[in-house]
């Protein structure tokens, strides 16, 4: 399973910093977090944000602020919101990815970058979720 | 309650080791791990962007497209080895370079562009700093100036790209007549702050002033921006504006080239 989300957080900071303007990281740590409530994704949120802001040159800490407090925003409302479900990804993802475009993808097409990191976060828990819930089921 | 109580206290270390890497990275201590982990990337990076660079169109019109591009070029040329041999008939120095070494870097990334949405105005290029690759120095694609390095780090480099609404410059026609070249972020380049007085012409070849300093750093002179697409000049303002367009597809562009002195 970490094997599967290294290999999907990889994908999205390649493309992400070369070739797709999108909150594609972003997207995937919605996601992840919905789907694994861990100290962890903390971890890879700073990670991830870390690595992408030097890998496209911009000032390191900046994303992994924005990364981590995302995960903070979405933990904290855990008991409020059933988090663990589509509607919340999209949920998420849309507030999220219109914040993060605005500050760091500014462009007159910004609906369309949204709308490429709210299906990318749907498409990655659609194809995760189902493993987490049977492995959960099995511990 | 436990449970979000420690997501707090966990939120909170995580912040003050944001806080950390913005001290360290202000007094440049990430410097060195930022670029192994650029150098890292760079090559995964370069293989993405070529893949991403394949063109769409037939090889006939590719091939049309260059032999006019080179057409283009060669009559700058010619009209400006006319004017250079009026220039040295005055006795007046020729400003070209004549030691330029052009270091080749392949392109590895493109933030902020968005494929058939937007319009390239930055690119990460391989080469950096352990190749003598300077804050200032001009980035060029054969004859035309393509953008400004903006930021480097060991092995990487920012271009800032002529679209960028960051990057001006000086700048001048064929006929002679100087303004300053802005971009404003999508496909079109333009040419302001040029006196009503001055000739405009649609399909004029824009040429560099020439900023570079005593160290060499900077844009040499003559290097092609554009032509002019269209000219927009009013009686009632104090100057005239054009709109330029590059003669390279910075959208497609895989290879470039820095001007090092």
């Amino acid at each position: 399973m970490q094997l599967l989300y290294i290999v999907f957080l990889f994908l999205a900071l390649i493309l992400e910093s070369t070739i797709i303007k999108a909150p594609l990281v972003l997207a995937l740590i919605v996601a992840i977090s919905s789907l694994e409530k861990v100290e962890a994704v903390f971890f890879v949120a700073f990670l991830a944000g870390l690595m992408l802001d030097i890998i496209s040159f911009s000032s390191p800490g900046l994303r992994s602020l924005f990364f981590v407090s995302l995960v903070f925003m979405i933990y904290f409302y855990e008991r409020k919101f059933e988090i663990n479900n589509l509607f919340f990804v999209l949920f998420a993802s849309i507030v999220g990815s219109s914040i993060y475009t605005a500050i760091f993808y500014p462009s007159p097409f910004f609906v369309v970058q949204i709308l490429v990191g709210v299906s990318f976060s749907l498409l990655v828990f659609r194809l995760l979720s189902g493993k987490v819930r049977r492995r959960l089921s099995y511990e | 309650m436990q449970k979000r109580s420690n997501f707090f206290y966990i939120f909170l270390s995580f912040l003050l080791l944001i806080a950390s890497v913005f001290i360290l990275s202000s007094f440049g201590l990430l410097k060195v791990p930022a670029s192994i982990l650029s150098a890292v990337f760079s090559p995964i990076q370069g293989a993405a962007y070529s893949v991403s660079n394949i063109k769409g169109e037939s090889k006939e019109v590719a091939l049309l497209k260059e032999e006019n591009e080179n057409l283009r070029e060669e009559i700058s040329k010619s009209r400006y080895k006319e004017e250079d041999i009026k220039a040295l008939r005055d006795q007046f120095e020729n400003a070209f370079p004549r030691s330029q070494i052009l270091i080749p870097a392949d392109v590895i990334g493109s933030p902020n562009f968005v494929p058939g949405v937007t319009t390239p105005t930055e690119l990460i290029i391989n080469r950096g700093e352990q190749d003598g690759v300077k804050k200032g120095n001009a980035v060029v694609f054969k004859n035309n100036l393509i953008g400004v390095v903006v930021d480097t780090l060991i092995g990487t480099s920012k271009v800032s790209l002529i679209t960028s609404p960051n990057l001006s410059f000086t700048a001048q026609t064929e006929m002679g007549t100087t303004g300053v070249v802005k971009g404003d972020g999508s496909k079109d380049i333009i040419l302001e702050n040029v006196v009503l007085s001055d000739k405009l012409e649609k399909g004029d070849t824009v040429l560099t002033r020439g900023n570079a300093s005593d160290d060499g750093v900077g844009i040499y002179p003559n290097l092609t921006i554009g032509k002019i697409v269209s000219v927009d000049k009013k009686a009632s303002d104090l100057f005239q504006r054009a709109k330029i367009q590059t003669l390279v597809d910075l959208a497609r562009i895989s290879k470039v080239f820095i001007v090092n002195n």
